[in-house]
C-alpha cells in the first residue's frame, strides 16, 4: 500500500535584500492512513512553511524543492496549480489556528460549506445542504440547521473552529493538517476540540499532521513526532519514546522547560536554552544548535550532522549519537 | 491588621455597554463581589477562562480602573487615599506582550528609566546607574542600552519590561500573562527571573495566568474566577491536589500535561460559557455542572470555608447550618 504522504529532502527557501532564509532545510517525513504526527518546534522553526508547502500555499516569494513529496503516490512537486486546488481542500485539507480569520466574514456558513461542496463534488443543492448540516451535528454543534444562516462573527471561538473542521472533513479527505488549531482557544476547550480531531481521525481513518508548539497537545494526541530546530527535523520517533529518553540535545532542553507538576518541585528553577535561534539567512555550516547546547565538540562546527537512526523511525541528527563521527 | 499587601472588599464593576438612541442600555458585571488577599511575600495566582474578569481585576488592583462599589487596600489604605503617583512607586504591572508594551521609538535605558524620569527620582547621571544595575539584574547585557526594541528578541524584550516594572523597586508587581506570547525555552527563563527576583527583592506578585501549569509552578495561593467571582481560593498544594469547586475539578482536568498515553480527559466541560451579558441564576456554573442540585439553579451559594484551607463557593460544600458560612470580614490569608 504506498504511503499517505511522503516528504524527503523538502527545503523552503525565501529569497531577501540580504541574502537567502533557509527557512526549511532537509525535512523528510511520512504519515499512513490514521496516525497522528506532530511537528513541534519553537516560532520560526519552520513548522507552518513545511505545512503550508505541501498544500503549495507557500507566500510567492518562497522556493520549494524536495527530492520527493507525493500525496498517495502522486507526485506532488510535479502538480499543475489546476491539480493542486483539485486535491486541496478535496484530498488533503489545512485547519488554522485563527477561525476568525480563516473564515470570510461576509458570507454565511452555510453559503461557505456549500461552496466547498459545488467545488468539489456533482451533488443537488438539497443533499449538499444535508451533508453540511450533518457534519455540523457530527462535530457536536448543537442546532446545526440553525447556523447555516449564522455569519461567522456571531459564532463563539469554539463554534467557529468546529465549523472549520467540519468544512475541512465535508470532501472526506485523506490527509488533514491542522497548524495550531487549539492555541487561540482556553485550556477546557483546547481538550475538547483535540478529541474532536482524534474522534474523527479514527471514524474517517484520516492521516492527520498536527503543527503545535505544547508540548502537552504532543503528549495527548500523537502517535509519533517530530522536533524541529531552525528549519530541521533534529529528531523523530514514537511519542513515548521522545518524552522517555529524548536522545538530541535540544529536544532534551525544550522538555526540562516545562514544569511538571510532580517532576520539578514547585518554585524550582526549569530547565532552560541558553541563547537565541541563530540566523537561517546565508550558507549555514556544521550543527545550528552548537551554540545553544551544552554537550557541543569541536567537531560540531565543521560538519553538518546527518539523521542518525535510533530503531524504527526514529532518528536523530547530532554528531554525538553517530558511532562514525564519534 | 495581619500582613495583607494587597486587600480586596466586595469589589465590584459594571460596565455600560450600548445605549444609542432608542437602544435600551446593557450593563456587564465584569467583576461581581470579588473579596480577595494578597499577603506580603505571597504569590497570588488568579486563574479563569477568558472573559471572566481577571484583567478588570488586574487593573482595579493597580488603581486604573475605579472599582463600581467596594474597596481596594494597599498596606490597609484605600487606594483613592494613597494617589496614582504614590501607588505608581509601590505597584507596577508587568503585560503580556513586549511587543506592544514597549515604545518602539525609545531606546532601552530611556525606557527603564523612564518610570524614574516622570516621578523625578534622582539626577539623569545617578538614574542612568540605576538602569545599568536593573539590566544587569534581569539579565540584560549593557550593549542593549542605546538598542531599540525592534533590535531585541521577544525574551530580551520581556526582560525590559520587568526591569521596567522593577526600576522604581515596587512592593508588589501585578503580572497579567507574563510568558503567554514567549516560546517554551524562553517562558522557562522569564519565569526563573521572576522566581529568582522575588526571593532577592523581596517582592509580591499577583500572577494572572490561563496556564496552569505556570501557576501551579510559582504561586503560593490560587485564587478560581468565574463570570466575575472568585470560586474557589485556597494554597496551591491544596487546590491542586484536592480542587473542590466542580469548576476548578473541570479546569483542573483540561490540563494537558507532557505525560504520554494519558489521552485526552474525557470530562471537559468544553465550551459553552455563558454570556456574561446574561449570566445564569442561581450559581452562575450550573448550567455547565455535571454535580448541579436543583437548588443550584435558584440560589446562590455562598462561600464556605473548605478542608485544606481557603474557601469555595459551591452548594454541595455549604452545610445548612449557618455558622460555617464565612462572613465577608474574615481574612482568607491562613
Amino acid at each position: 500500500m504506498t504511503a499517505l504522504l511522503e516528504i524527503e529532502g523538502l527545503a523552503v527557501e525565501i529569497p531577501l535584500a540580504t541574502g537567502t532564509l533557509h527557512a526549511v532545510r532537509d525535512v523528510s517525513l511520512g504519515i499512513e492512513r490514521g496516525e497522528t504526527l506532530c511537528l513541534v518546534g519553537e516560532s520560526g522553526s519552520g513548522k507552518s512553511l513545511t505545512a503550508l508547502s505541501i498544500m503549495d500555499l507557500l507566500p510567492r516569494r518562497a522556493m520549494r524543492s524536495a527530492r520527493r513529496l507525493a500525496l498517495l503516490g502522486e507526485d506532488l512537486s510535479a502538480a499543475t496549480e489546476r491539480r493542486m486546488s483539485e486535491l486541496r481542500g478535496n484530498r488533503m485539507a489545512m485547519v488554522f489556528q485563527e477561525p476568525m480569520t480563516a473564515l470570510n466574514p461576509a458570507y454565511t456558513i452555510g453559503n461557505q460549506m456549500l461552496e466547498t461542496i459545488a467545488r468539489h463534488r456533482r451533488m443537488s443543492t438539497r443533499a449538499a445542504r444535508d451533508r453540511v448540516v450533518q457534519f455540523l451535528d457530527h462535530v457536536g454543534i448543537p442546532a446545526a440547521g440553525a447556523r447555516l444562516g449564522q455569519y461567522p462573527h456571531q459564532l463563539s471561538g469554539g463554534l467557529r473552529q468546529r465549523v472549520m473542521i467540519a468544512m475541512m472533513l465535508l470532501c472526506e479527505p485523506d490527509l488533514l493538517i491542522a497548524d495550531e488549531p487549539t492555541t487561540a482557544l482556553d485550556v477546557t476547550l483546547q481538550a475538547q476540540i483535540l478529541a474532536l480531531l482524534v474522534k474523527l481521525q479514527h471514524e474517517l481513518g484520516l492521516g492527520l499532521l498536527l503543527i503545535t508548539h505544547d508540548l502537552g497537545v504532543v503528549a495527548r494526541v500523537a502517535q509519533r513526532v517530530a522536533v524541529m530546530y531552525a528549519g530541521e527535523i533534529v529528531e523523530t520517533g514514537s511519542v513515548e519514546r521522545v518524552f522517555a529518553s529524548p536522545r538530541h540535545p535540544y529536544t532534551r532542553g525544550l522538555l526540562a522547560c516545562v514544569p511538571v507538576p510532580g517532576k520539578i518541585a514547585p518554585g524550582a528553577p526549569l530547565g532552560t536554552i541558553p541563547g537565541i535561534v541563530p540566523s537561517l539567512i546565508g550558507e549555514a555550516a556544521g550543527c545550528a544548535f552548537r551554540a545553544r547546547c551544552p554537550l557541543a565538540i569541536e567537531a560540531c562546527a565543521g560538519r553538518h550532522p546527518m539523521p542518525v537512526p535510533l530503531g524504527v523511525g526514529d532518528s536523530a541528527r547530532c554528531l554525538l549519537l553517530d558511532s562514525v563521527a564519534a | 491588621m495581619n500582613g495583607d499587601l494587597l486587600e480586596l472588599e466586595d469589589v465590584e464593576r459594571r460596565f455600560q455597554l450600548g445605549g444609542g438612541w432608542l437602544r435600551r442600555r446593557r450593563e456587564v458585571h465584569a467583576v461581581n463581589g470579588v473579596n480577595l488577599q494578597v499577603q506580603r511575600g505571597q504569590v497570588l495566582g488568579l486563574v479563569g477562562e477568558s472573559g471572566c474578569g481577571k484583567t478588570t481585576l488586574a487593573r482595579i488592583m493597580l488603581g486604573l480602573l475605579p472599582a463600581s462599589t467596594g474597596v481596594v487596600r494597599f498596606d490597609g489604605m484605600p487606594l483613592a487615599e494613597i494617589g496614582r503617583r504614590a501607588l505608581a512607586r509601590r505597584m507596577q504591572p508587568i503585560f503580556q506582550d513586549p511587543y506592544s508594551s514597549l515604545n518602539p521609538r525609545k531606546r532601552i535605558a530611556a525606557i527603564i528609566g523612564a518610570p524614574l524620569a516622570v516621578h523625578r527620582i534622582d539626577t539623569p547621571a545617578a538614574r542612568r546607574e540605576r538602569v545599568a544595575e536593573m539590566m544587569a539584574l534581569v539579565g540584560l547585557p549593557a550593549r542593549l542600552m542605546a538598542a531599540f526594541p525592534g533590535q531585541l528578541s521577544g525574551g530580551q524584550r520581556q526582560r525590559v519590561a520587568i526591569a521596567r516594572a522593577l526600576v522604581m523597586r515596587p512592593e508588589l508587581v501585578v503580572c497579567d500573562e507574563p510568558t503567554s506570547a514567549l516560546d517554551v525555552s524562553v517562558q522557562a527563563q522569564i519565569l526563573n527571573l521572576l522566581q529568582e527576583l522575588r526571593q532577592k527583592l523581596g517582592l509580591t506578585y499577583v500572577l494572572i495566568s490561563h496556564n496552569l501549569a505556570v501557576v501551579e509552578h510559582l504561586a503560593t495561593r490560587v485564587a478560581v474566577m468565574y463570570l466575575g467571582r472568585i470560586v474557589e481560593e485556597a494554597p496551591t498544594a491544596s487546590l491542586f491536589a484536592t480542587p473542590r469547586h466542580p469548576y476548578t475539578q473541570a479546569l483542573l482536568a483540561s490540563v494537558l500535561t507532557p505525560e504520554p498515553g494519558r489521552g485526552l480527559p474525557l470530562a471537559a466541560i468544553g465550551g459553552g460559557y455563558p454570556n456574561p451579558l446574561d449570566p445564569p441564576t442561581g450559581c452562575r456554573f450550573h448550567p455547565r455542572c455535571a454535580a448541579a442540585l436543583p437548588s443550584c439553579r435558584s440560589i446562590s451559594p455562598q462561600p464556605t470555608w473548605r478542608d485544606g484551607g481557603g474557601r469555595v463557593e459551591c452548594h454541595l460544600y455549604s452545610a445548612p447550618a449557618e455558622a460555617h458560612q464565612v462572613s465577608e470580614a474574615v481574612a482568607v490569608g491562613s
